[in-house]
């Protein structure tokens, strides 16, 4: 997401060592001085035309929605998660899922590497309909950073299926890098926005493993079996 | 020769464009500023971090916030200039006093406040360009929208700091004119309230005052106040002085 590039820094050192030496040379002259402040009105002009012609909806991530809607958005997913209407949670909170046939009558759960016990709750539910058959489902209710979905970008855990192991294992550290622009300060006085926001971010997520009724689970700690 | 058989009106136009022709050169120390502040802000005026389920996630914060402080320290600079010598001199090309020097400085003053917001406010689009050509970032949330009048508003309350910040400096710049003590007292003065303030809550209140009002009427007439009586103060000094030393 991120590739720190000194390119432009060392193109802007360069532009002021080329101007101060401009400046210099100009002797504070004033037909030359003001040719020198039209050209840097001029460059100023360019960069904020070339800005609006920039093609941002390629630039930007994601779309932006309010932290009422995240909410609201919550309320419903964790009402329906509670009740076992699995089925009625909206698709679009899915972001993984895994199917494997299994026929046997006990399964044993594990987290092969997690060492961050609170990075993603587990739970394991009996669902009476499922017949020879596991389903692990990554659930994550819009992942919102500055009201903005970021889930395309999220690495997920991978779970495997191994004779009556059921393996989840997280993924190697990632870390994503976003940059944001901020108005300058009088414009932020009047529209309240702020340089550094309170909450830039709500996500929740859940890994739901459902299992045919009647398996007995054997699984870690940190995982939760429903009753 | 009194000033009572000069039109004083057309005294002070005629060193007010006198001033705007032969104070350009300050103009590129401007230019030379805001292109620095442009390189400092490249690395940002903000992060934060948090996690997402397995991932850790940062995001680095951008404005303009740099390149609009680096100009008012700039229309500092250029206030105390225009008290020294070598800028008051230029005034008695005409026939002149101290009213019209000063109200003529106020003028240029004015003026260079509105070109310094000018450019310091497009020198955010230089910026916002070489960051999005230049590096390979996830972009979001460019900045909360803001209407029409949040931007006139903005707009005018840059050009009010700038402004005031002149208006600092050219007290101070008429205050080291009248005594040379001042040089010494005025930095010794900053620098001990710095240190004894550390950690009271004075200079964030002052701060607060003009910096966190978002009613416009409000910060017009705090900015404007402030600039007037300190521009009054500075003239009073001056008129103290000898015509020309």
């Amino acid at each position: 997401m991120s590739s720190f590039n000194l390119v432009p820094i060392i193109i802007l050192i360069a532009v002021l060592l080329i101007i101060s030496s401009i400046v210099g040379r100009l002797n504070n002259s004033g037909k030359k001085v003001r040719w020198f402040f039209f050209g840097y009105l001029s460059l100023l002009v360019l960069s904020a035309i070339v800005y609006f012609l920039l093609p941002m909806e390629e630039t930007q991530v994601g779309q932006m929605s309010t932290h009422e809607e995240f909410l609201e958005e919550m309320d419903e997913f964790y009402q329906k998660l509670n009740t076992g209407e699995l089925d009625e949670i909206d698709p679009s909170y899915v972001l993984e899922r895994w199917e494997f046939a299994f026929d046997g009558d006990a399964l044993s759960i594990e987290l092969g590497n997690q060492e961050d016990l609170n990075a993603v709750p587990i739970e394991v539910v009996a669902v009476e309909e499922l017949q020879q058959e596991v389903i692990a489902t990554y659930y994550q209710n819009s992942s919102h950073l500055l009201g903005i979905s970021i889930a395309e970008y999220l690495s997920l855990p991978s779970i495997d299926l191994k004779h009556t192991t059921l393996e989840i294992i997280e993924p190697a550290p990632n870390e994503l890098y976003f940059s944001s622009f901020k108005s300058t300060f009088p414009f932020r006085q009047y529209s309240g926005e702020k340089l550094m926001p309170d909450d830039i971010g709500y996500s929740s997520e859940i890994i739901i493993i459902q299992v045919p009724e009647g398996v007995s689970i054997e699984a870690d700690e940190q995982i939760y079996v429903r009753e | 020769m009194s000033l009572n058989n000069v039109d004083i009106k057309r005294v002070i136009r005629q060193q007010f464009s006198y001033k705007c022709k032969a104070n350009t050169s300050l103009f590129t120390s401007m230019i030379v500023i805001q292109l620095i502040a442009v390189l400092f802000s490249l690395s940002g005026t903000g992060m934060i971090g948090t996690s997402i389920g397995y991932n850790g996630v940062s995001i680095q914060f951008y404005s303009g916030d740099i390149v609009l402080v680096f100009t008012m320290i700039w229309a500092f600079i250029t206030a105390i200039m225009l008290t020294t010598k070598t800028y008051t001199e230029t005034d008695y090309v005409f026939v002149a006093n101290h009213l019209t020097s000063n109200l003529s400085n106020i003028a240029f003053l004015f003026v260079a406040s509105v070109i310094g917001a000018i450019t310091s406010l497009l020198a955010v689009y230089l910026l916002k360009v070489v960051m999005l050509l230049f590096f390979d970032h996830g972009w979001m949330a460019a900045s909360q929208e803001i209407s029409v009048g949040q931007w006139v508003s903005g707009f005018l309350t840059t050009i009010f700091y700038l402004f005031m910040f002149s208006a600092i400096g050219y007290l101070i710049g008429q205050l080291t004119q009248r005594n040379k003590l001042f040089i010494v007292i005025i930095p010794a003065f900053i620098i001990g309230s710095l240190v004894i303030f550390v950690g009271s809550t004075i200079l964030m209140d002052i701060s607060q005052f003009y910096f966190n009002d978002s009613s416009f009427f409000s910060v017009f007439i705090k900015t404007v106040g402030t600039s007037f009586i300190l521009f009054l103060i500075s003239m009073v000094l001056s008129n103290g002085q000898e015509v020309r030393k």
